[in-house]
């Protein structure tokens, strides 16, 4: 299709060039090259030339059958290397090679098109032989780009959905191990967000919002064509493009499982031209961990005296003395533990836990073909080792795919992929730091850990147990293979038919060792003295089969329709078998021999499902002007019910090339584009098991004996059954709008979009009275209870700023907003609640809100009487009550048992309306305190959500440096962090700014030892305002030159490095210091900076 | 580019026919592909309930399920709280302390209480698997071999004893509530709850327990599983509770205390206890740790797997007994007990400890009583386990200790040799020290047998100040370790120490400390008894006081148990007087045999005891400063108003 529009269009630019430079053919070189060289001088693309396409004619030959040479150079005049250059009408054709150079035997023909992606294709006139020089023009309007869609592609200027496209070169400009990761903040609307610094982790992705309660909201991932792949097998090195389709009109085609959006992958493929090699790697180190170190050495003296005098209320003269009485007295601590703090055996547990970390990938890829076939070999090895020891993530992968063109109409070919992955897990202990005595010594001469850090505290056990060797082992590998055979016909101009199986394979096992050391075993929180391992294998195989149906035709020259016909099937299958064991005599065999003498436990298991789905879609346009495309997809899945297997998914937009018409010729001048698309569509999430629509029957997880011989009661699964359960489906109005200025000096698109899911699934609880699956946990019945409302705004500008020679400085900006909200809760039979508080759902909230006690701060000392009035203490965390009000001038008096006046004061809670039985209303003093509780106190405080995003990237080119600096921010959502309620009498996080009476902040409270904290106190620490910016990553580049290259035999090589995270700025900075809000300031595995140096080199 | 225009050559129009062709063989296959592609799938590892239940194997898998739940009532710190607590025996740190809802009323027990959430969704559960049991032994049976299966009425009995006695705690703990009859597996979500009266509720429960009595066994291969004379004696305890229903001296409180006794007598009648000699009292016999597992007086009880593990939440069992222990932590420690030794648990915080009023006035105070129940029931002399234990002067000086006798504390470290885990059998390696003769028994599981291996001792009469500064290991009688003076921070009888260094102390029940089934400080994989023999004895002998016939019998009941629980020589002293056979002796009586074995809340409920005036006098729980009408009943759990339709018409029980 694409070809077909370059060819109408080139067409029409060579009537122009016959007019322009047929009779004159010299003089029209000499203008054209006094053009060029205008533009060179400029450093400026020639913006009225590039847009109505003209196209200088650089020489003419007559039709002489012999070979022509030529050379093409870019707008700068540097040559071009990979210009694709064919004889008109023919399939004949070369590629310019280092120099820009060819050479073509011209078969008796004397027109050459010459065509590189990003640059408009140049029809060329050749004569007589003679040399061809063609400089290339960019196009800057990308109007003819091509985006990939659902089952097919779409002229950018034709495309009536919210689709962003992403190029490999923007992957690839900063280094990341998983590609969706290299996207973050580029694309308005797609939250990509890395909570966890555990090696191999994937990003979280969230697109326009949540759209279901249970069911998983990461869009769908369709590679190369095939729908529910999964990216994490990619390397990124191996992509071409990623476009992410948002609205509902486009991902519409993908019915059930559209709608969280679909995200298409395209693998780079093979090129006719000759064999491109491409190497490139990265290695870096990931350190400095957001995450905060805990007191020592004097800092940690003066938070234990600190807290000693608290609780004392005592102030010695002798400020030697008061330390001892704080340790021996205050935190009880051995004699063994008062040795180490006299012989300064300070510790930093954070520092002795955490190393530093590397990361690296390396992808060689190899490519190119003929006219008949292309071929593309890729291979990678990727691993991470991260901050802890033990925790590390491997892969491999392998990509080969390959096209064969039999004849003029059939072509065939295939792609596959086999990634191996490698990980050792671990659990985080990061978090036991934080409150850890800062003493001791966690070595042993030899270099080994020491189990117990101060001789004579078995309870203080080192963090660092786990580390010990076969004290605990966790590893998880699993292998893919995906096999997709194609076979493609074009019979005739604009009808194509593509018949594509995948099949896939996949194979994982996972296996834990708890030795006799762990952590949890010497503090005593797990079964003692066992040594337990578990197995489990699993094996899943599946194919899909998918046809797909395309015509594009036209009636008259107004009319431009294409047709597509889809129908895909497909089955998957997983086997999984699990095994654990305990008693073992041995640690170093670890989880490799099963001879536990106790609990052998295996279990079995299989699922398997379907699905068949049928599309239809229709593109319309008329006069290129008035767009109009509608489909309808139909799908249905053995997971649901007989009686409600099939459901349909249409949807329909229309759009209007405002800037095309007449009317606004005279905009032209700095009007590039305008266009207006407006959407509807109808999506469905598809996350439902297997056997959802069965009553079954289990056997028990553990067995019974009764005392005596082994049973095994069977028990009605968890969830019981409901036949009528359907898919959640999302309504979606998208309103977009693209726009472009100054001759491709920006461009970008706004859209507006409101997504209504309704049926939203919910495991429903079932009343426990008429029975549970045990005493702690209900029944569940699957159920389309809820409904969500999300509407948004998204903004995302293109702009090129400074475009010069040698210096180039371009930007992208997004902005998103997104507003989500829960609107019904049904749970069934029309019976509907205003909030669920055990289920954290509230009406008109948003999914993840967040539902606790609000603190004000910290009860300073002229708040005494009112904190008391809590049974409070000044320097403790302040709660708010909002029903409770203050009455100031309330006073009364406290008494002993005997009745005697103890004190006498003023001021008093009350809650308006609360009285006594005798009517009297009731006032909360130090009397009589007032409990906080969880019924009436806790309160809706924010959401996880936040209430916009906005990204911005910025990319300079200087001579042959290259630097990009990604910022983003996430602004408006709250976090729960873990890290910011770690008070404790031993110990607490460095950063904790508390409160002493000479530090009266209102940010962490003051130590006071034998005081714990009530719960509403501790849970009103862990909410903060999680707004932040951020530096995502610094990329700074170098190309070398061509000159060097051609000595070196290459055709690319640049060296970069990258810091990611170098800049992080919380809104509650005083809160947050030295942590991550992006990973909700968790207390498991912190987020790094990181340090990557790379190479690219092409051959 | 490669757009493909049709020619006109012979070849080419060759070429493009097949290359029309080439697909139709693919096209023919998928067009059959596609009409018989079902979107169907075979499911194998999940089983429908209408196979699996119908089958022997699947029906007696269904009765065992029914049983499930019973463990999250027993050897668990839920059902302890609900059964046990809030009542005279047992007292925490302060009003608002971890598990004050339920021990003091405090203003936290509400719908959101966690623990009434799990033993109503325990009891709940039990009752919902034997409706599906009932169901399904209705169902004709599918066995291989086609026969009437004579097994399933012996079988689903069990499912009707388990559903009487599931409902009978519910009717006592949450009063009318849903009295659930029908399966779940077939009536599916229920939207609108219904409430049932009292009556109704025990209807069913007699009914259902009478079904159990006629056609359960007397004997089972399993001794978890009930018998003939478990469902006597809870249809006898039934019948007893029932009474509460009904006005003192009415017709119904007489005919409902005499069908106890009646039904009672059958089960005492079949049953013998331990019989007292002139070493071991048979009390002593029934705790033996090698009668665990094999008991005579046990009527129903919570059998627990301690050699595989095979229970629910496998070996984590028996939770219970670091509820009861002494907090070691503090002050003990420094005395060398050892707080991740095994004997006397790990106490996840000293939750619950006895009341004055259950050590000095139910326990005779007095160190050469002939009653050996404290000394079954309670640790109150503990024994080193710690290498090493550094004190200082200056903390040896706080506990009363005569100064002087510093440097002759004993040794600062023994040598241990040996693992008494081969020796008793016990699970894994944990620290186990034990003496370094080589002999492991129980009496020296920890340092028993050594000279000046006592660490703490705190029994239950009191001790001579001076008498206590003169031992090497610490020493506290109730004087000590309780207020009896109202000095404390509570100014009550029976409220904490003054002197906090003496707060954590207390004996600590040892009745789920099973030595030989220890599992780890927290875990103990014992037999937990639910119904015993002794318990029948005192419900005969408490329904001839309510009914006013058959009191000679019930004296003789009550003095039967009294004889059980001292030597053979000491018999005669056990013995009381008519005068004695009222409700307050026996509920003391009961506290004596029974206490914390989860019947004392109804115990307080069905004698009319469950009010403020006696749950607050001096030496019971200090803590309890409130007791209104709700009290009598627990909050309906949030969790399940949550879940129904009409949770404002249903109500919370007060709450």
């Amino acid at each position: 299709m694409r070809c077909e529009s370059n060819y109408n269009q080139l067409s029409k630019t060579n009537k122009n060039m016959r007019n322009l430079t047929g009779n004159k053919p010299k003089e029209g070189m000499r203008i054209v090259s006094v053009a060029v060289a205008l533009s060179m001088a400029l450093a400026i693309p020639q913006h009225a030339s590039a847009a109505t396409g003209t196209l200088p004619s650089v020489a003419s030959v007559d039709q002489q059958n012999k070979a022509v040479k030529g050379h093409v150079s870019d707008e700068f005049g540097e040559p071009m290397i990979g210009v694709t250059v064919k004889i008109k009408g023919t399939q004949t054709g070369v590629v310019t090679d280092i120099n820009g150079d060819f050479t073509i035997n011209m078969g008796g023909k004397n027109t050459l098109e010459l065509s590189y992606v990003g640059y408009l294709t140049m029809t060329v006139q050749t004569k007589n032989g003679q040399a061809v020089q063609v400089a290339m023009k960019p196009d800057t309007k990308m109007m003819d780009e091509v985006l990939v869609i659902g089952y097919g592609t779409v002229k950018k200027r034709d495309a009536l959905g919210a689709i962003s496209q992403v190029k490999a070169e923007d992957i690839k400009q900063a280094p990341v191990l998983n590609a969706m990761e290299g996207l973050s903040g580029k694309i308005a609307g797609l939250d990509i967000t890395r909570q966890s610094g555990q090696a191999g982790a994937s990003p979280t992705i969230l697109l326009r919002g949540n759209r279901s309660l249970t069911s998983n909201c990461a869009p769908l991932f369709v590679i190369d064509g095939v729908a529910g792949g999964s990216i994490d097998n990619l390397n990124p090195n191996d992509i071409e493009s990623i476009e992410v389709l948002k609205d509902a009109s486009s991902t519409a085609i993908y019915g059930a499982e559209g709608a969280n959006g679909v995200v298409i992958v395209t693998t780079r493929r093979g090129v006719a031209g000759k064999t491109q090699v491409d190497f490139n790697a990265y290695v870096g180190v990931n350190a400095f961990p957001s995450y905060p170190s805990t007191l020592s050495g004097q800092k940690w003296i003066d938070f234990v005296v600190e807290g000693y005098r608290a609780s004392n209320q005592y102030m010695p003269e002798d400020e030697s003395d008061i330390v001892y009485k704080a340790l021996r007295d205050g935190l009880h601590l051995t004699e063994g533990a008062i040795a180490a703090y006299d012989n300064g055996q300070w510790v930093n547990w954070r520092d002795e836990i955490l190393q530093t970390g590397v990361q690296q990938n390396y992808n060689v890829s190899v490519r190119g073909g003929t006219e008949k076939s292309q071929s593309y070999v890729s291979a990678g090895f990727q691993q991470e080792k991260g901050l802890y020891r033990k925790d590390k993530a491997e892969a491999f992968t392998f990509r080969a795919g390959s096209t064969y063109q039999v004849n003029k109409a059939v072509s065939i070919g295939f792609q596959s992929t086999v990634a191996y992955k490698n990980r050792d897990r671990r659990n985080s202990r990061l978090s036991k730091s934080l409150t850890q005595l800062p003493l001791g010594q966690v070595w042993n001469e030899d270099g080994s850990l020491r189990i117990y850090p101060i001789d004579d505290m078995n309870s203080y056990v080192n963090i660092m147990a786990d580390d010990v060797p076969y004290a605990y082992q966790h590893n998880t590998k699993s292998t893919s293979v995906n096999i997709a055979p194609f076979v493609e016909l074009k019979p005739i101009k604009g009808l194509s038919f593509k018949s594509l199986v995948n099949a896939s394979l996949s194979n994982n096992r996972s296996a834990e060792w708890d030795g006799l050391n762990t952590y949890m075993e010497l503090t005593g929180s797990q079964s003692p003295n066992q040594r337990s391992a578990t197995y489990s294998t699993g094996n899943g195989w599946g194919y899909s089969w998918q046809n797909v149906l395309n015509y594009n035709f036209k009636v008259g020259e107004q009319h431009d329709i294409t047709l597509t016909g889809v129908t895909e099937y497909g089955k998957s299958t997983g086997e999984s078998s699990n095994m654990w064991n305990e008693q073992f005599d041995f640690d170093e065999s670890i989880y490799y021999n099963f001879t536990g003498t106790d609990n052998k436990e295996t279990t079995t298991k299989y699922t398997e499902s379907s699905k068949m789905s049928y599309a239809l879609r229709g593109a319309y346009s008329l006069l290129g002007r008035y767009l109009l495309s509608a489909s309808v997809r139909w799908d249905g899945s053995s997971v649901l019910d007989k009686d409600h297997r099939w459901h349909s998914f249409p949807a329909a937009s229309v759009g209007w090339r405002v800037s095309d018409e007449p009317f606004m010729e005279q905009t032209k001048s700095w009007l590039d584009n305008l266009k207006l698309r407006i959407g509807y569509g109808v999506t469905g999430n598809s996350n439902i098991s297997p056997y959802s629509s069965l009553q079954m029957v289990e056997p028990s997880a553990t067995h019974i004996t009764l005392g005596d011989t082994d049973m095994t009661p069977y028990k009605l699964t968890e969830h019981v059954t409901n036949p009528t359960l359907s898919w959640e489906k999302s309504y979606n109005w998208n309103y977009g709008l693209d726009f472009g200025f100054l001759g491709g000096r920006i461009d970008g698109s706004l859209e507006y979009y409101t997504t209504d899911t309704k049926d939203v699934l919910y495991d429903r609880p079932l009343p426990t009275a008429y029975g549970v699956y045990n005493a702690k946990t209900t029944y569940k019945k699957t159920s389309n209870i809820a409904r969500i409302k999300n509407r948004g705004l998204e903004l995302t500008l293109n702009t090129r700023n400074i475009v010069k020679k040698d210096f180039t400085w371009t930007s992208t900006f997004t902005f998103a907003k997104n507003k989500e909200e829960l609107t019904e809760i049904n749970l069934g039979n029309n019976v509907s609640v205003e909030n669920l508080v055990a289920l954290n759902l509230f009406l008109g909230q948003p999914v993840n809100t967040f539902y606790g006690y609000r603190k004000l701060g910290i009860w300073q000392q002229n708040e005494e009487n009112q904190a008391l009035c809590f049974g409070n203490q000044v320097g403790t965390v302040k709660v708010e009550v909002p029903r409770l009000q203050w009455d100031p001038n309330y006073s009364y008096e406290t008494h002993d048992d005997d009745g005697n006046v103890t004190g006498s004061y003023t001021g008093a809670y009350y809650i308006p309306g609360e009285v006594d039985d005798d009517g009297n209303q009731i006032y909360y003093t130090r009397d009589n305190t007032y409990v906080i509780n969880a019924n009436t106190d806790r309160q809706i405080l924010g959401s996880k959500t936040p209430d916009w995003n906005i990204g911005f990237q910025n990319q300079f080119t200087f001579y042959n440096f290259d630097l990009s600096i990604m910022m983003n921010m996430r602004w408006g959502q709250m976090i729960n962090g873990e890290l910011l309620s770690y008070v404790s009498n031993t110990n607490q996080p460095e950063c904790y700014d508390y409160w002493t009476p000479s530090n009266p902040t209102n940010a962490y409270p003051r130590p006071i030892q034998g005081y714990s904290m009530t719960t509403a106190q501790k849970e009103s620490m862990y909410y903060v305002d999680g707004s932040f910016f951020k530096v995502k990553n610094i990329t700074l580049g170098y190309t070398f030159p061509h000159n060097i290259l051609k000595k070196l035999g290459m055709t690319k090589l640049r060296l970069y490095g990258t810091i990611t995270n170098p800049v992080i700025i919380a809104k509650e900075h005083s809160l947050l210091k030295g942590m991550d809000p992006e990973s909700n300031a968790s207390d498991k595995f912190p987020l790094y900076k990181t340090l990557v140096f790379g190479v690219n080199v092409s051959f | 580019m490669n757009t493909i225009y049709i020619k006109n050559s012979m070849k080419d129009r060759l070429l493009w026919l097949l290359s029309i062709l080439a697909p139709l063989p693919l096209g023919v296959v998928g067009v059959d592909l596609l009409t018989s592609c079902s979107i169907d799938e075979t499911n194998y590892s999940s089983l429908d309930q209408e196979i699996v239940y119908p089958t022997e194997a699947g029906f007696n898998g269904l009765v065992e399920a029914c049983y499930e739940n019973v463990y999250y009532l027993y050897g668990k710190m839920d059902g302890i709280d609900l059964m046990e607590q809030g009542t005279d025996l047992w007292m925490n740190g302060g009003r608002n302390d971890s598990h004050g809802e339920l021990t003091n009323y405090n203003e936290n027990l509400n719908t959101s209480t966690g623990v009434v959430r799990v033993v109503w969704n325990a009891l709940y559960g039990i009752v919902a698997y034997c409706n599906t049991a009932i169901y399904y032994a209705a169902v004709p049976n599918v066995s291989p071999s086609g026969k009437a299966d004579s097994t399933r009425t012996a079988k689903v009995a069990e499912a009707y004893f388990l559903r009487g006695f599931a409902n009978w705690h519910i009717v006592e703990n949450w009063g009318g509530v849903v009295l659930n009859t029908t399966s779940v597996a077939q009536a599916g979500a229920v939207e609108k709850a219904v409430r049932a009266t009292e009556e109704q509720f025990y209807d069913k429960i007699i009914s259902d327990l009478k079904f159990a009595a006629e056609n359960l066994p007397e004997t089972q291969g399993d001794r978890g599983r009930v018998t003939k004379w478990s469902a006597l004696a809870m249809l006898s305890k039934a019948y007893l509770q029932r009474t509460r229903l009904y006005a003192d001296g009415s017709a119904e409180k007489k005919q409902y205390a005499e069908l106890a006794y009646e039904t009672a007598r059958q089960v005492i009648g079949a049953k013998q206890l331990y019989q007292s000699d002139a070493t071991q009292s048979g009390s002593t016999k029934y705790w033996l740790p090698e009668n665990n597992k094999q008991n005579q007086e046990n009527l129903f009880i919570e059998a627990v797997d301690h050699v595989n593990g095979y229970n629910p939440e496998w070996w984590n069992r028996g939770r219970t007994r670091q509820y009861y222990q002494m907090a070691i932590g503090s002050a003990a420690q420094n005395f060398g007990i050892a707080s991740d030794g095994w004997r006397y648990g790990r106490a996840n915080a000293s939750v619950w400890r006895p009341t004055l009023y259950l050590l000095q006035e139910c326990f005779d105070p007095t160190e050469d009583t002939p009653d050996t129940r404290f000394n079954d029931s309670f640790y109150y002399k503990y024994y080193i386990g710690s290498k090493s234990f550094p004190i200082s002067k200056s903390t040896w000086a706080s506990y009363g200790k005569d100064v002087s006798l510093y440097n002759t504390r004993r040794p600062a470290s023994y040598t241990i040799t040996g693992n008494v885990k081969t020796a008793l059998e016990l699970r894994g390696t944990g620290i186990n020290y034990y003496a370094d003769d080589g002999s492991a028994t129980d009496a020296i599981f920890e340092m028993e047998d050594k000279a000046d291996a006592m660490g703490c001792f705190t029994p239950n009469w009191d001790l001579d100040s001076a008498w206590c500064a003169q031992q090497k290991f610490l020493a506290a009688g109730p004087n000590q370790y309780m207020d009896k003076v109202g000095d404390g921070p509570t100014k009550k009888i029976g409220g904490l120490a003054k002197n906090s260094n003496f707060r954590s102390l207390m004996p600590s029940l040892k009745k789920f400390s099973c030595v030989k089934y220890l599992h780890s400080n927290q875990e103990c994989e014992q037999d937990i008894a639910i119904i015993r023999l002794t318990d029948i004895y005192l419900t005969a002998a408490e329904a001839t006081i309510i009914s006013g016939q058959h009191q000679t019998e019930g004296l003789q009941l009550l003095n039967a148990v009294r004889r059980h629980a001292a030597l053979s020589t000491d018999a005669d002293k056990m013995d009381v007087t008519a005068a004695d056979l009222n409700i307050d002796f026996l509920l003391k009586e009961r506290a004596r045999e029974l206490c914390g074995e989860q019947w004392r809340w109804y115990d307080l409920k069905r004698t009319g005891r469950l009010n403020l005036q006696y749950l607050s006098e001096d030496g019971k729980n200090p803590f309890i400063t409130i007791f209104q009408q709700r009290h009598l009943v627990r909050p309906v759990p949030q969790e399940f108003l949550d879940q129904i339709a009409n949770a404002d018409e249903f109500g919370t029980n007060g709450y």
